[in-house]
């Protein structure tokens, strides 16, 4: 092995990638190389110095737990599955339960794109784009989601926009964004409206709008429907004083 | 008949979540971003759940939901910022060009030589996250996760040589980083490393060309 070899392959000699005959041959070269032995040296020096630096870090355990009870516990449609499957309902009629079933559970404003608002709301991840401006947070939209994000224009002044970040909810893609008002934060959240039908807890006419409440660990979220698009704004108050928030937006 | 498949898909997630650590560990080095690590971890064991039936038993589980990952990330993050785009440079590049900085050919070493020993864990956090996203994913399957050659090619669905090429010049790009904050933080000084060599033969070319002596 010549020196030119042993500094081109010094890395992948250390990252002990080399067979048997090649390792031997490289060492044997060393012995007899003290330029060659410093090279390889520096390197692995340089390596154990960036492992040795690089973080380990653990996941959170909210993390932890929510994937533990998703993917060990996922939800009640197995149970309803396996009644369906084994009940002497001909296999169409089945089909058709489950393809409703399935569809009420992922299409719709399903528990879970809700569960997901208030988590993505609650954790306060820092926004990607930093602004006030109404405008400008649609146009940084424009070319990072496949619908166009139509922020509502607001009555109330005072509940403001300071950013927004790139989210999804059930596996759609959502716009997130983030108002302040009296202290307080909310996100709103916007997607492709999924259909289905929305009725949750509570629903309201606010003027032509449809709003439907729903009140979960803390938090309310509300949705309505415009134009194609589904809103979800999430905020720490009650139900109640969340209505008379959006009164005021929405008033004319 | 349902119990048994359940009692196995438990055991599938629960030994999928032996590498949750590994899993968010690189996905936060990736994403740079403690929200979208945890987004990005989800999907994929959601993911691998969904398919398990794909993964073959007695098979790499670690790789299998690394490479699930890895593709998720690609696809999500392809238009975003710069410093994630997948970057295409020639991968067939001569290994000896991109000589290490501070690194001095000679018998007598400078402590200077290994500056990478000053630098502190955020220099060299900070260092990959401006990796080209094809770089850093090299570096954090091998460096962090301690995968083999064979195996990244096999995450990355790319040649072995490939990943050789790639990390060797991601370890490059990331040595010169360090050594400019190792500069700029004071950690070494100019004076004394092999760049500042590099300069001087520089100042005696032109001085040679100007006819004066070195």
């Amino acid at each position: 092995m010549r020196c030119e070899d042993v500094r081109r392959f010094a890395q992948v000699y250390l990252d002990g990638e080399f067979d048997e005959n090649d390792r031997r041959s490289l060492e044997l070269h060393l012995r007899e190389c003290p330029q060659c032995r410093r090279q390889v040296e520096y390197e692995h020096r340089f390596q154990a110095a960036i492992r040795a630096r690089l973080p380990r870090v653990q996941a959170p355990e909210e993390l932890r737990q929510r994937l533990h009870s998703k993917l060990l516990h996922p939800g009640r449609v197995h149970p309803v599955r396996r009644i369906l499957l084994w009940s002497s309902v001909p296999a169409a009629g089945v089909l058709v339960l489950l393809l409703s079933l399935t569809w009420t559970v992922t299409s719709a404003f399903s528990p879970r794109l809700l569960e997901e608002a208030v988590e993505r709301h609650s954790r306060q991840a820092p926004v990607e784009v930093a602004s006030e401006n109404r405008a400008d947070v649609e146009e940084w939209f424009r070319s990072k989601v496949d619908f166009h994000v139509a922020l509502p224009p607001f009555a109330d002044r005072e509940f403001r926009v300071v950013g927004a970040r790139l989210s999804h909810l059930a596996e759609r893609q959502a716009a997130q964004v983030r108002y302040r008002q009296a202290g307080r934060e909310y996100s709103l959240f916007v997607f492709n409206d999924p259909g289905g039908p929305l009725d949750l807890q509570r629903c309201h006419r606010l003027g032509h709008r449809k709003l439907c409440l729903v009140e979960k660990r803390g938090y309310t979220v509300v949705v309505w429907r415009s134009r194609g698009l589904a809103y979800s704004l999430v905020g720490d108050l009650p139900a109640s004083q969340m209505l008379e928030v959006l009164n005021a937006l929405f008033s004319p | 008949m349902w119990k048994r498949k359940e009692n196995k898909s438990n055991a599938f997630a629960e030994a999928m979540l032996e590498y949750l650590d590994q899993l968010f560990g690189t996905a936060l080095r990736l994403t740079a971003n403690r929200a979208e690590a945890e987004d990005l971890v989800q999907d994929t064991l959601v993911r691998a759940m969904r398919f398990q039936e794909r993964f073959e038993p007695g098979t790499n589980l670690r790789a299998w939901l690394f490479r699930i990952m890895v593709n998720l990330f690609a696809t999500r993050f392809r238009h975003e910022r710069r410093g994630r785009e997948i970057q295409c440079g020639p991968e067939k590049e001569d290994l000896l060009s991109n000589l290490a900085p501070g690194y001095r050919d000679s018998a007598d070493p400078q402590p200077e030589e290994f500056f990478f020993e000053k630098v502190l864990s955020d220099d060299v956090v900070a260092a990959i996250n401006e990796l080209p996203a094809e770089f850093k994913v090299v570096v954090l399957l091998r460096d962090l996760n301690g995968f083999s050659y064979a195996q990244i090619a096999d995450i990355l669905e790319i040649p072995v040589g490939t990943v050789m090429s790639r990390l060797f010049r991601a370890r490059q790009q990331l040595r010169s980083r360090l050594f400019q904050y190792a500069l700029s933080q004071g950690y070494i000084r100019t004076g004394e490393t092999g760049t500042e060599k590099v300069t001087r033969l520089d100042e005696y070319r032109s001085r040679q060309a100007g006819g004066r002596e070195p």
